[in-house]
């Protein structure tokens, strides 16, 4: 409730109540933004409601959703998902996987427009608060990433507009710092760089810096995901550069878009804000942009203003020739790694433009309201009070502002009137621009959200294997195949997802088709590449197979598996499950889990991925990936075979990777810090607001 | 009546974002960036790299293939990237060849990768497949083409109707607001 003004002779605000209440907007109730928001949600994923999975690009939702192996610091590849993908693996086991992210992207899109809406401050109108949600949640980049399956990239755009303000004071409570950027690094990589980026532009720019305790605290929030990156890059994991991630603006019009969310480094899966519209809109948003930037809240704005242009400088640095080459050979450091995928950083240019521009168009419906206002001497004293109770509402600066402007004296009727009438029109530009920039997306996002049910076959070909377990070889060979029954789209292959358990897929995201290049810790993959060329050739590959310890090859009829055709002719193998989707060999000649060096087989278990039980002696050999952190008992390292497996070198009992304990002991270590900072500030402060709010409003920090 | 016209216009609008604006996603096949349009080729202690041409034919039609440096009367094989095998020739004297292979008439409209392959060396090729042509002559018309009757991208036609229609709902609005003031 803002405090009642004090009307004087003077006021400028002369309008009658009725048009006092027009001027400052119909006060909605609060939790609208939360109804809204929710409706943009559903209409965003639109056809995906429907029952079904989704499959595009990096949008791998299959039945069930695995806990990310990157948890435990085990591969095969490095973990985007850590270790947010926690949370959605146990909610796809009561809810089921499809249902579980639809809720969990419904949830995102509506806390990120909340969370938009709200930086627009308490006094905005709700078309401006629509605005700002509608550009941020919704918009190009939103969307696209949704579409893509970014998903941590979309946690980041729930939780940013919410921790912007504190992240902009980072030296004001390390405690609170600490929880914000710890928020975004729940989303792993992907998000947690953008809230280093932000506290590390505020640390430069703010004048009472504590660097030590920011640092520790932004790098401690961030360690959930480092330190598992670190122990997958150790075990021998592998990054591509930047270049094939280069932002794209994609001609002269684009590079205007970059501005409401164009140049993700995959044209085909760019949503919205293309071409000469696109960039039209563009500079519309940034001219009002540039006028409601001083509405925003000074207490963090100017430093989310340097933040923007840095997010916006990262992102199109990728892009401009000569800025580019320099770009690329920074990201391919090792500590640049995190720059890679450059469009990324856009988001920290779209939470500060998102509620600037919905703001500017605000400013300006007010300018001409004031000038259109009649004056209306002899008014009565309640009225005029009532008048300026809601039509100052916001700032003082900006009427006095406006009487220095001219006021509504020397206007003419008429130009009153029309300045009146079109002030809402005004106003409305920015909702209208972020509606028309995100209509695209709405709606399933062009056909990528479409639904797709998994053939019967696959669901066979899992049972035999859940049957008789043993590691299993998917073909065709192929990172981001072509789905069939995903209306073609190329996506993450979902072979390993949807069997679980140890399979051996293509890691090669074939950004050079002469540089064979394998993503991942488990060197049995670049065998089984070999022999994909092989079997491609018409070879047999079932002893070979055998001797890499591999007991089924899946072929999935997905784009190229008729170049397989020769397994089915490999005597070495025996066609178990035969269906017009998949077929499903098993390699004859196998073992078994653990074979020792007389060809003995023994008992194996695993009841979770970093922990074995075996019986068989020094020198057998284990069917499973091997990597460097093995041990047998407290102090005996097991040994990686050329071939990438794990070789006991004592007799058998407990072998675990001694990372794993160590990562989720951390893991618990942080909740437990981040549990009682939280709860610390709650005390400390108003008991009626929840503690993103205090985040996102708090002045003090304290 | 204003409130009804608003609501009308509204629906429209509202239909149009449904209907109107969806797109099917490209179905590229290669790999995470689609068909590369880069390779690197080592020779000796140094790399060299090089752009990938891309031709854009029609799926069933033939594309020529030509290439160098293979061994003198080497086997050269070309594939699709789906694995499929286009063809096998011979390379010539001077490790040169020429021939014409046939884009797979089942072959996923988008950019697809071709490799000739002849020992270690791998040469690439990208073409952009097309959907057939559409015959349009019928009997008792010479010629001609169907007129066009639609657009191929309505999505920035969509969205300014989309902003028109939330522009137009505030100048309703506004156009109101003096009589109310009033």
């Amino acid at each position: 409730m803002p405090p009642p003004l004090t009307p004087t002779a003077a006021s400028p605000v002369t309008a009658t109540r009725a048009a006092a209440r027009h001027a400052a907007g119909r006060r909605l109730p609060s939790w609208w933004t939360w109804v809204a928001g929710t409706v943009v949600g559903l209409v965003v994923l639109g056809p995906g409601l429907r029952p079904g999975s989704l499959l595009n690009l990096d949008l791998l939702v299959t039945p069930h959703i695995p806990v990310p192996n990157g948890v435990y610091g085990l591969g095969p590849a490095l973990s985007q998902r850590v270790p947010s993908f926690v949370v959605l693996a146990l909610g796809s086991r009561v809810l089921g996987g499809p249902l579980a992210v639809k809720l969990a992207i419904v949830a995102m899109v509506a806390t990120a427009f909340v969370g938009a809406a709200r930086l627009t401050g308490p006094r905005a109108r709700a078309a401006t608060q629509a605005a700002a949600g509608v550009l941020w949640a919704a918009g190009p980049f939103a969307v696209t990433r949704i579409g893509v399956g970014h998903l941590n990239v979309v946690l980041a755009l729930a939780v940013l507009p919410w921790v912007l303000p504190r992240l902009c004071r980072p030296s004001e409570s390390p405690w609170s710092t600490f929880l914000a950027a710890g928020l975004l690094a729940f989303g792993g990589p992907g998000s947690g760089t953008l809230g280093v980026a932000v506290a590390g532009v505020a640390l430069l720019v703010e004048r009472d810096r504590r660097p030590v305790r920011v640092v520790a605290a932004v790098g401690a929030a961030n360690l959930v995901w480092v330190l598992p990156t670190a122990v997958l890059l150790w075990a021998g994991a592998a990054v591509t550069g930047a270049g094939g991630f280069a932002t794209h603006p994609g001609g002269a019009a684009g590079w205007f878009g970059l501005l409401v969310g164009n140049g993700f480094w995959r044209a085909d899966e760019q949503v919205g804000a293309i071409g000469g519209w696109g960039a039209a809109a563009a500079v519309v948003l940034l001219v009002l942009a540039v006028v409601g930037r001083r509405r925003l809240d000074p207490r963090w704005s100017g430093p989310a203003t340097v933040v923007a242009v840095v997010g916006l400088g990262l992102a199109v640095a990728s892009a401009v020739p000569g800025v580019r080459d320099v770009y690329r050979w920074l990201s391919d450091l090792p500590i640049g790694a995190p720059l890679r995928e450059s469009n990324r950083f856009l988001a920290l240019w779209l939470v500060v433009a998102a509620p600037a521009s919905a703001l500017g168009g605000e400013e300006l419906a007010r300018r001409l309201e004031r000038r259109g206002a009649r004056p209306r001497p002899g008014a009565d004293a309640d009225a005029d009070a009532d008048a300026d109770r809601e039509a100052d509402a916001d700032r003082e600066a900006d009427v006095d502002a406006d009487v220095d402007a001219g006021g509504p004296l020397g206007v003419t009727a008429g130009s009153r009137r029309s300045a009146v009438a079109f002030a809402p029109v005004v106003g409305a530009v920015p909702l209208a621009l972020a509606v028309a920039l995100a209509l695209p997306g709405w709606w399933g996002i062009g056909g990528r959200l479409e639904p797709v049910h998994f053939p019967a076959g696959w669901s066979a070909a899992k049972a035999a294997i859940d049957a008789d377990p043993g590691p299993v070889v998917a073909f065709p060979w192929s990172e981001y195949p072509s789905i069939s029954f995903a209306d073609g789209r190329q996506a993450f292959n979902p072979v390993p997802d949807y069997l679980g358990g140890d399979v051996i897929s293509s890691y090669d995201p074939i950004f050079d088709p002469a540089v064979p290049s394998q993503e991942q810790v488990d060197h049995r993959a670049r065998i089984v590449d070999r022999l994909s060329r092989k079997v491609r050739r018409g070879g047999e590959i079932g002893s070979d197979l055998a001797d890499l310890g591999v007991r089924w090859i899946v072929v999935v009829h997905e784009r190229g598996w008729q170049s397989y055709r020769a397994l089915g002719a490999d005597r070495t193998l025996h066609r178990t499950v035969h269906r017009d989707d998949v077929d499903l060999y098993e390699v004859r000649a196998w073992k078994g889990p653990a074979v020792d060096r007389s060809g003995g087989i023994h008992r194996l278990d695993r009841p979770i991925p970093p922990i074995l039980f075996t019986d068989a002696p020094a020198g057998s050999v284990l069917q499973i990936s091997g990597a460097p952190g093995w041990f047998q008992g407290w102090f005996h390292p097991v040994r990686v075979t050329a071939d990438g497996r794990l070789s006991l070198t004592r007799e058998g009992g407990v072998v675990w990777f001694w990372p794993a304990p160590a990562l989720l002991a951390f893991d618990l270590a942080l909740a437990v810090v981040a549990l009682r900072a939280a709860m610390s500030r709650h005390r400390s402060r108003r008991s009626d607001m929840p503690p993103a709010e205090i985040l996102a409003s708090d002045p003090s920090g304290g | 009546m204003i409130r009804t016209k608003l609501l009308a216009a509204l629906l429209c609008g509202a239909l149009l974002t449904l209907f109107g604006a969806t797109t099917a996603a490209n179905a590229a096949d290669c790999g995470y960036g689609g068909c590369p349009a880069t390779t690197t080729t080592a020779v000796g202690g140094s790399s060299t790299t090089s752009e990938i041409p891309t031709v854009t034919v029609v799926r069933g039609e033939t594309v020529d293939v030509a290439g160098h440096g293979c061994e003198p009367g080497a086997t050269v094989t070309v594939t699709f990237d789906d694995g499929t095998v286009l063809g096998t020739f011979t390379a010539d004297d001077n490790g040169d060849f020429v021939t014409t292979i046939t884009v797979p008439a089942d072959a996923t409209v988008g950019t697809h990768l071709i490799t000739a392959t002849c020992g270690d060396l791998q040469q690439f090729l990208n073409v952009n497949v097309l959907g057939e042509s559409v015959d349009n002559t019928t009997p008792g018309v010479s010629s001609g083409t169907l007129p066009r009757t639609g657009s191929s991208n309505t999505g920035p036609l969509v969205g300014i109707g989309a902003a028109a229609v939330v522009l137009g709902a505030a100048f309703v609005y506004g156009s109101r607001r003096p009589r109310t003031a009033e």
